[in-house]
């Protein structure tokens, strides 16, 4: 599974972002990111950005999980509560660009 | 319907609502927003108060200045959460949660100098009540406005401290309320980039008449008190030519353009609302420089009258245009102050 996370917005405004390959990651933390993100395909939709809230953050999850591609665009108060474990282990590995 | 607080099971059909919002009883018309923010329907929310934003502002209780600070309790932020648990409310003594005091203070300068530069009573100049959650998720690097009330992070410590340690963070977050409720800039390109050039211009206004800074003695700097010790960094945001940072070895680089021969195409954070704010944020600077004196009582006030007069769908261009007519309407045509004006766009490349 190839899994790109990008947080945008926030008062910062700056984006933080990174890509990985569960191939290339050790065994038990490629699991770990597979269940987070079959659990959270369940309650996030396509986009869920919000309109009325301002420095608000943004997160976006591009995924190819062998042919089969999900893309979410989620603001911080829209997300689902289910979906924030997913949210916090990629937020530990994002930088910004 | 239910009058009584956060009703779960109203279920009221928005014309009703809408009605019920604009009542004279204060108890209606929050138990009307209470039951909107129920709604399940949370996109059509959002769309309805994106365009009727008086429905987002909770009344206060005797029309004038009232603050109220809530912890979260470092849980995430979001409609489930928020406020959280009360910890002061006007009139009240120190909490003695630096957080909560310091957004409790901020608040009440950010109302002061709206109330006594432009007479203007609130956010929404209805007196709107000025709420706060502080303790905001875990490490959260972050403060936000809500549409209905502000959200401050503690940081982590590394990259930022506390984002109430700042008043201009305040004021910004703030005045995105005043923003809501005069021109309702849409949070996206260049309208989006005006939205928050207005929060970080009156954010670094509200810290300057604080201080009682005229403009050539003021940082012209956002964010300088929340930067924290793993970052090389001394603000966030500068209005001045600057890059705020470079180099830096979180941040990288500032990459705010100040000149629109650099504006920033992109999708991201809603069209780069945040980097290409440094355009119309640089010539509000040079136009402050050039007039010089107390920022926020001259420039101030040629910004506070644009901001009530553009549209949702304002541009820069159209930004430009309606400050400098302000200008030569508050100091006179081709005064000095409508020509620094007029010629501080210029230098930031744009000539209407």
């Amino acid at each position: 599974m190839k899994l790109t996370f990008i947080e945008s917005g926030g008062f910062a405004g700056r984006i933080r972002r990174f890509e990985l390959d569960t191939d290339t990651m050790p065994a038990d933390q490629a699991a770990q990111l597979c269940d987070l993100v079959a659990h959270a395909r369940k309650h996030l939709t396509a986009t869920a950005a919000n309109t009325t809230s301002r420095d608000s953050l943004t997160f976006e999850w591009q995924i190819d999980d062998n042919g089969c591609r999900d893309s979410w665009l989620v603001g911080e108060l829209e997300m689902p509560q289910d979906a924030w474990p997913l949210l916090e282990f990629c937020q530990q590995l994002a930088v910004y660009t | 319907m239910c009058v009584h607080h956060h009703s779960l099971h109203c279920v009221l059909p928005p014309y009703v609502l809408e009605h019920l919002s604009a009542s004279d009883n204060e108890k209606i018309r929050r138990a009307a927003i209470d039951a909107l923010r129920m709604d399940e329907q949370a996109r059509t929310l959002r769309t309805t108060m994106t365009m009727m934003p008086a429905m987002a502002a909770i009344p206060s209780q005797n029309g004038n200045k009232y603050r109220s600070v809530y912890t979260l309790r470092n849980k995430p932020p979001s409609p489930y959460t928020f406020p959280g648990k009360l910890l002061r409310s006007e009139g009240q003594g120190k909490c003695g949660d630096a957080a909560a005091d310091e957004a409790y203070a901020g608040a009440g300068h950010v109302y002061d100098f709206y109330l006594k530069q432009f007479e203007r009573n609130s956010l929404d100049d209805r007196g709107m009540a000025l709420i706060s959650s502080v303790h905001v998720g875990k490490k959260y690097n972050n403060a936000f406005w809500n549409g209905e009330q502000m959200a401050y992070g503690d940081g982590d410590d590394q990259l930022f401290r506390r984002f109430t340690r700042s008043l201009d963070v305040i004021a910004h977050e703030l005045t995105h309320g005043v923003v809501t409720h005069t021109c309702n800039l849409q949070y996206q390109d260049q309208s989006g980039a005006l939205n928050e050039h207005f929060a970080d211009v009156f954010g670094c206004l509200v810290k300057q008449w604080r201080n009682t800074q005229t403009a050539k003695q003021a940082s012209w700097l956002i964010g300088e008190e929340i930067m924290g010790p793993g970052t090389q960094a001394k603000s966030l945001r500068a209005l001045t030519g600057d890059k705020a940072y470079a180099d830096d070895p979180l941040l990288g680089t500032d990459p705010q353009p100040k000149h629109m021969d650099d504006f920033v195409n992109m999708a991201g954070d809603n069209g780069g609302v945040h980097y290409n704010s440094g355009i119309p944020n640089h010539a509000f600077y040079l136009a402050a420089m050039k007039t010089g004196g107390k920022a926020w009582s001259k420039m101030g006030s040629v910004w506070y009258q644009t901001m009530q007069r553009l549209t949702s769908t304002s541009q820069f261009n159209d930004a430009a245009i309606v400050s400098i007519e302000s200008a030569g309407e508050l100091f006179g045509r081709s005064s000095a102050e409508q020509k620094a004006v007029s010629s501080a766009w210029a230098e930031v490349g744009i000539s209407p």
